[in-house]
């Protein structure tokens, strides 16, 4: 990952009969903690500088308009651009592959101006083509992903061409999930993608002749659809949930998706293995240690979520029946 | 032995009282089976919420209706605060209930026209009716509106706060049932208050 910490305090050596042990270490320490900090910054910044190659192909791409000097008429002239073909460089520079030339993955034909017209039919490079077999990403286990994917039901209605690229925007793609610390950041840039087809019939007509469902009313059976909406993500329930992966690809219909409220409304709550596997982010921002603790054990609804809670009233409940029991109970004898 | 008849509660008030013993017992009910949300064994959740959220805005209308009564009548000048010597008058009445009346003690604060409730009855009511009913009619009403609650509260959901607030005060109110319920019997006859209630006069014997 760009801008991890990096580097260790490894080649800082101070003769240590000048500066005792306890020096030395805090001196370490600072040092490390101004690595942590430049680091972060570079991440949280966002904006490392384009390649150069990005910028070239941005000077046509990332605007609106381009000049073309045109070859019939040897005039120059000033068109708009395909919509679809512009680049929003301010979401570019925040994406993970915001380092990239574009040839990286374009054909570098490209290069040559105006482009060819056959260089439409390139068969694009794959996600796996780089991500895949690669020892750098291991961790993500992007072919345990494709497994998956394959199994979901937008690759058994669509197939092959429905690419990673369908919901995973190759040019701007965050990965929210690891690096964002609100929960509620999470969710809308999650659900964002899947409505980029759900909510847009033309994208959604790219991969599918079916009729694009209603988001409203096929969910019409979900209490406080909207509340819902804006705080989990579609794959809480649209998905099937496995310890092993941030998130599983295996997207499920309607018909297998999760539809019993207690699966997440419970002490085992489904979302503690999903949404919430990022709760260590809270605990890692240090902000959050309160709620990690309160929120560990439960989720709504209700009092019976939350342990202490429960034992609490039991014994309240059992204490004021034995008093109104031991209180009858003199009343007869005592007459 | 003499018996005094005293005219204790109107009729508004008897029909908040029924209306709201109504709805406080569906609430309750409904409220613990909720707990287990669709595994519930006693009532199916989708019913049980749906005669939650009924009774719980008939027994908030019925609550203004109360306020509105003590506020407007003369009833409410049983429910008034007289912190001077409060705590000594708790305790008579508690050392009554506890031991006084199983030595046939006369009970320390005999009822009157002036005096509807015996101390610990009174503040029991009053802080059944002047805090937990607010608190619980409001929380209940976030609930039903949830897009209203604060979304977060030092990291933690404020749906959620405001739902194991409700409930733990839900709780407490079915607690005071309980011993409203169990109270109301104690008397030379067990059923006597249960009758007022009923036909709002209530019998004093000298």
């Amino acid at each position: 990952m760009a801008g991890s910490p990096a580097g260790t305090s490894s080649g800082f050596d101070t003769p240590s009969f000048l500066i005792s042990e306890k020096m030395l270490n805090l001196i370490r320490n600072v040092f490390a903690f101004v690595l942590l900090v430049v680091s972060l910054s570079v991440n949280s910044q966002e904006s490392r500088p384009l390649s150069e190659g990005a910028l070239h192909c941005l000077t046509c791409h990332g605007n609106q308009t381009y000049t073309l000097q045109n070859p019939w008429t040897g005039q120059e002239e000033k068109r708009l651009m395909n919509p679809y073909f512009i680049i929003d460089t301010t979401h570019y520079r925040t994406g993970v592959h915001r380092t990239f030339s574009c040839t990286d993955c374009h054909a570098t034909d490209y290069e040559t101006y105006p482009h060819a017209a056959e260089l439409k039919l390139e068969p694009l490079s794959t996600c796996l083509d780089c991500h895949g077999g690669d020892d750098t990403y291991a961790k993500y286990q992007f072919e345990r992903i494709d497994e998956e994917f394959q199994k979901s039901v937008h690759f058994v209605k669509s197939g092959e061409s429905f690419t990673c690229s369908k919901c995973h925007n190759q040019h701007y793609y965050k990965p929210t999930a690891r690096t964002s610390s609100t929960v509620s950041e999470i969710v809308s840039y999650n659900n964002a993608m899947c409505l980029s087809c759900h909510n847009n019939l033309a994208r959604f007509q790219l991969v599918s002749d079916q009729q694009n469902p209603v988001l409203a009313q096929v969910h019409a059976w979900l209490p406080n659809q909207e509340l819902h909406f804006r705080n989990v993500r579609c794959i809480e329930c649209h998905t099937q949930v496995t310890d092993t992966l941030m998130v599983s690809h295996n997207i499920l219909s309607k018909e297998h998706a999760v539809q019993k409220c207690v699966e997440c409304h419970s002490s085992n709550s489904m979302l503690k293995a999903s949404l919430y596997k990022y709760q260590n982010l809270q605990a890692r921002s240090g902000k959050g240690a309160l709620g990690a603790v309160l929120q560990n054990e439960s989720y709504l609804i209700g009092a019976n979520q939350v342990p202490a809670l429960k034992l609490l009233s039991i014994l309240i409940f059992v204490a004021a029946l034995a008093g109104v029991l031991l209180h009858s109970v003199f009343r007869f004898t005592k007459k | 032995m003499t018996t005094e008849k005293l005219y204790f509660y109107p009729v508004w008030l008897r029909v908040w009282h029924g209306f709201n013993a109504l709805g406080i017992l569906v609430l309750i009910v409904t409220g613990i089976s909720m707990q287990w949300s669709i595994d519930s064994p006693l009532i199916n959740f989708s019913l049980a919420v749906k005669m939650h959220n009924i009774a719980g805005v008939v027994v908030s209308i019925g609550y203004l209706l109360f306020f509105a009564g003590n506020l407007f009548t003369v009833n409410g000048k049983f429910y008034r605060v007289k912190p001077k010597g409060l705590g000594k008058r708790l305790v008579r009445q508690a050392r009554y209930y506890l031991c006084g009346m199983f030595k046939n003690e006369e009970p320390p604060f005999p009822l009157s026209e002036k005096r509807k409730f015996n101390p610990l009855q009174k503040y029991s009511y009053i802080l059944v009716m002047y805090l937990l009913m607010p608190l619980v009619v409001i929380t209940g009403l976030a609930l039903l509106f949830p897009e209203l609650i604060i979304e977060e509260v030092y990291h933690l959901s404020g749906i959620f706060l405001t739902a194991v607030f409700h409930s733990a005060l839900g709780f407490l109110i079915s607690i005071f049932l309980i011993v409203h319920l169990y109270v109301a019997s104690i008397g030379k006859n067990p059923l006597k208050n249960y009758r007022s209630i009923v036909t709002g006069w209530h019998e004093i014997n000298h």
